[in-house]
C-alpha cells in the first residue's frame, strides 16, 4: 500500500532541516529524532574509510527508524494499559547500566555528554527501554520467556500489524 | 541489527538475557578507546544544528521569511496559525522547526512534510528562507473491488483522498468484524498504485471464507463433569452448537468453571480451554484438573470488630474438617459484612476473606479480616484526598492483594463523564498488583477486590498522571474506573 511520494529538495541551496521519517498508526517519527538515535549508534561503531562509515550511517539510520517506530507503538500500547515508568525508574536502569559499566551514574552521564548526547535523549531512550520491558512482560507468553529477544521482536510485530507503519528512510532510494 | 545496537541502555529492559550485559562492556571499552574521535564527529547532528550544554541548538540563522510550498514550489495556503510555530525575525530552533512539521502533518492534508531553509534572495549572512515543503494526499482515480469486498466500510470511493492511516484502521476494523461473524479465515487486501494526473488507484480484496461455528462443547477430565456441563448449559447461551464462537463468554466459562470447582473444594483445579478446528466447524474443549480436595482449617474473624468477636463468630458456621465450598463461604462472608456493618453504624466497612493453603494437609484457613477504612483520627493513614471506592458489586473468592496478577476489565471516563479509554470489547487487561506497572490509584483501587467484584474507584491526580496530560486524558485529571475483575492469578 505503500506510495512513493517522497520529498526531494526542489533546489540545489535548500538544506532539509527536518521532516517525517516515519509514521506509527496515528504518530509521526521526525527526522530530527533518527538523527540523534543514530549519533547514539554510530558513537559504538569501529572507524573505516569514508565508504565503510558511509554505510555504517545510513545502516544506523534505518535501525534508529526503526525503533523509533517500535518505540512509538509501544509508547501508545502502554498508554492504553495504563503502564507508566518513573523518573525513579529511568534513574535506577541509568545506575543499572552503571554498575555493568563498572562506573557511577555521575561518570556515565559525564561520558554520554562527552560522545555529544544530550542527557535528555538518553533518560528518553532508556525510558523508552523500560517501557519495552513492562510491556513485555506483560503480553509474553509464558513458554516464550526463555528467548527474550525474539518475544520482544513478536511483540513489536504484533504492534505493527494493528496500525499503518511506514519507515521513510528504509524505503528512501 | 537492534542486537547491533544495545549500546548504553541494555540493561535498562526489565529482564535483560545476559548476552546484552556483555555487549554493554564490551562497547564501553571500544569507546573509551577512541572517545577524541566520537567527540570530534559532528555529522551526524541534525543539519544546521549542535549539541550546546544538554541541548540542540540550530545555527543562529535568523528566519527572513517562511513560505509553504509543494513539490513544484507552488505556493500552498495554509493558515497562519499552521505555521507560526517559526518566528519570522528571530532565529530557527528546533523546537519551532518540530512543531511546524507536527501541526502541518496534523492538519491530514499531506503525505508528506519537510522543513528546507534557502538562502534569502538577495542572500543575506546569517539569515534564511524557510520553506514548509508539502506534498499534498492523492485523491482516488479508481476503485477496484473483489471478492466480498465492502470498500464504504473502508472509506474508499472514487474522489476522496488517499489516506493509508486511516484505511489501515478501517481494514483492521472490518476484519475484527468479519471474525466476529464467524469469518475467521477472513483476508482483506488494499493494494494502491500511482495513476494518471497524480491520483491512485485502489484495489480492495475481501475474501471472508466459511463462516465458522461450534459443533460441539465438551467438558471432561472431572470428577464432576455432569454438573460442570449442565452448568455450562445453563450460564452460557451464547456459545451453543451453530453458533459462531464468542470469545469473551467463552473467557466467562472458565471463570463460572473454576468458581464451581471451588465449591467442591477444587481449590487447585485447573481449567483448559483449547479449541479445535474442523473446516467450517469448531469445537470447545473445556479440560478440567480436580486436583486434590481441600477442607476448612481454622476459620477467624479479625480485624476491626466493633462488636464482640463472638458474636461474629457465631455467624461462622463453617466447620474445620468440612469439604470448602466457595458459595458456602461467601455466604457467611456476607453475614459477617451485614454485622460489621451494622455494629460500627457504616456502610464502607471492608469485608474480606483471607485465605491460607495447606497442601499437605489439604486444607485451607480462611480468615475473614474486616477492614474500617476511616477508623478513629489517631489511627487513620494519611491518604491522599479525592481517592475514593465505591462498590458495585460484591465478587467472591480471596481478595486480590499485591503480588497478585490480574485479569480485569475497565472502563475510565474523565469526571465530565468523557470516557478516555476501555478494555470493553478487547482482551481483558492484565497487570500485577504493586509491580509499578499501573498509575497508583488503579493498583490500589484494585487491591482487595474478589473476582466477580466491580468497583468505581475515583483517582485524584497525584494518583493518577498528575499535572501530565497523557493522550485524551488532559492535565491534572481526576480519574473514574469502573472495574470488573475477572481473575486472580
Amino acid at each position: 500500500m505503500a506510495l512513493s511520494l517522497f520529498l526531494t529538495s526542489v533546489t540545489v541551496d535548500a538544506k532539509t532541516v527536518d521532516r517525517i521519517a516515519g509514521i506509527a498508526g496515528e504518530h509521526v517519527v521526525f527526522l530530527s529524532d533518527v538523527r540523534m538515535r543514530a549519533r547514539v549508534y554510530m558513537a559504538s561503531q569501529p572507524d573505516g574509510d569514508a565508504l565503510a562509515r558511509a554505510r555504517q550511517e545510513a545502516k544506523a539510520m534505518r535501525a534508529s527508524c526503526e525503533d523509533l517506530i517500535d518505540e512509538a507503538l509501544v509508547a501508545e500500547e502502554a498508554e492504553r494499559r495504563h503502564l507508566q515508568v518513573t523518573e525513579d525508574e529511568v534513574s535506577s536502569a541509568i545506575d543499572a547500566v552503571a554498575r555493568t559499566n563498572e562506573t557511577d551514574r555521575a561518570s556515565l552521564m559525564k561520558m554520554i555528554r562527552e560522545r555529544g548526547i544530550v542527557e535528555r535523549d538518553y533518560r528518553a531512550m532508556v525510558r523508552a527501554r523500560v517501557l519495552d520491558g513492562k510491556l513485555l512482560a506483560l503480553v509474553m507468553p509464558k513458554d516464550k520467556r526463555d528467548d527474550l529477544e525474539a518475544a520482544d521482536k513478536t511483540m513489536h510485530d504484533e504492534l505493527r500489524a494493528q496500525v499503518y507503519v511506514e519507515d521513510r528512510i528504509a524505503s528512501a532510494p | 541489527m537492534k542486537r547491533a545496537f544495545v549500546v548504553l541502555f541494555a540493561v535498562a529492559c526489565a529482564a535483560p538475557p545476559p548476552a546484552k550485559v556483555a555487549i554493554v562492556k564490551a562497547h564501553v571499552r571500544t569507546l573509551g578507546e577512541r572517545r577524541d574521535d566520537v567527540c570530534a564527529r559532528k555529522d551526524l547532528v541534525p543539519m544546521g544544528a549542535s549539541v550546546v550544554g544538554d541541548e540542540l541548538q540550530f545555527d543562529s540563522a535568523i528566519v527572513r521569511s517562511v513560505h509553504v510550498r509543494d513539490a513544484s514550489n507552488a505556493e500552498v495556503a495554509l493558515g497562519d496559525e499552521t505555521t507560526s510555530a517559526i518566528r519570522i525575525g528571530a532565529p530557527l530552533t528546533a523546537d519551532a522547526s518540530r512543531e511546524t512539521l507536527q501541526r502541518v502533518w496534523q492538519t491530514g492534508k499531506f503525505a508528506d512534510v519537510a522543513i528546507d531553509t534557502e538562502p534569502t534572495s538577495p542572500v543575506e549572512a546569517g539569515a534564511v528562507s524557510v520553506i514548509v515543503r508539502v506534498v499534498p494526499k492523492r485523491t482516488i482515480a479508481n476503485v477496484f473491488v473483489s471478492g466480498d469486498a465492502q470498500p464504504d466500510a473502508l472509506h474508499v470511493s472514487q474522489g476522496s483522498t488517499y489516506d493509508a492511516v486511516a484505511i489501515t484502521s478501517a481494514k483492521r476494523a472490518v476484519l475484527d468484524f468479519e471474525r466476529t461473524e464467524g469469518h475467521l479465515d477472513a483476508t482483506l487486501e488494499v493494494s494502491s498504485a500511482i495513476a494518471e494526473h497524480d491520483a491512485v488507484d485502489v484495489c480492495v480484496k475481501l475474501m471472508r471464507g466459511p463462516r465458522v461455528t461450534i459443533d460441539a462443547i465438551k467438558v471432561h477430565g472431572s470428577a464432576y463433569d455432569a454438573a460442570l456441563t449442565a452448568l455450562l448449559a445453563r450460564e452460557d447461551t451464547v456459545n451453543v452448537p451453530d453458533k459462531v464462537p464468542n470469545e469473551e463468554m467463552l473467557a466467562r466459562d472458565d471463570l463460572v468453571l473454576t468458581a464451581e470447582l471451588y465449591d467442591h473444594g477444587l481449590l487447585n483445579g485447573e481449567v483448559k480451554r483449547t479449541k479445535e478446528r474442523h473446516g467450517a466447524s469448531i469445537t470447545i474443549d473445556f479440560a478440567i484438573k480436580d486436583g486434590v480436595q481441600f477442607h476448612y482449617g481454622v476459620v477467624d474473624v479479625k480485624g476491626d470488630l466493633a462488636a464482640p468477636k463472638g458474636d461474629y463468630m457465631k455467624l461462622v458456621t463453617l466447620k474445620q474438617g468440612d469439604v470448602f465450598s466457595r458459595t458456602e463461604a461467601m455466604a457467611v462472608l456476607e453475614k459477617v459484612r451485614a454485622m460489621a456493618k451494622s455494629a460500627a453504624k457504616k456502610d464502607d466497612i471492608e469485608v474480606e476473606p483471607e485465605t491460607e493453603l495447606d497442601v499437605a494437609n489439604q486444607s485451607v484457613a480462611l480468615t475473614i479480616a474486616i477492614h474500617d477504612p476511616h477508623p478513629s483520627a489517631s489511627t487513620t493513614q494519611q491518604q491522599p484526598r479525592g481517592f475514593t471506592i465505591v462498590e458495585l458489586k460484591q465478587g467472591q473468592g480471596r481478595a486480590a492483594k499485591a503480588g497478585d496478577t490480574v485479569d480485569l476489565h475497565y472502563k475510565g471516563t474523565l469526571t465530565n463523564g468523557t470516557v478516555f479509554d476501555s478494555s470493553y470489547g478487547r482482551s481483558p487487561f492484565s497487570f500485577k498488583i504493586g509491580g509499578g506497572a499501573v498509575i497508583k490509584g488503579f493498583d490500589r483501587g484494585v487491591t482487595g477486590m474478589r473476582v466477580g467484584g466491580k468497583r468505581r474507584v475515583t483517582i485524584p491526580p497525584d494518583m493518577a498522571y498528575g499535572s501530565r496530560a497523557v493522550g485524551n486524558i488532559p492535565a491534572s485529571s481526576t480519574l473514574v474506573f469502573e472495574i470488573e475483575l475477572l481473575a486472580i492469578r
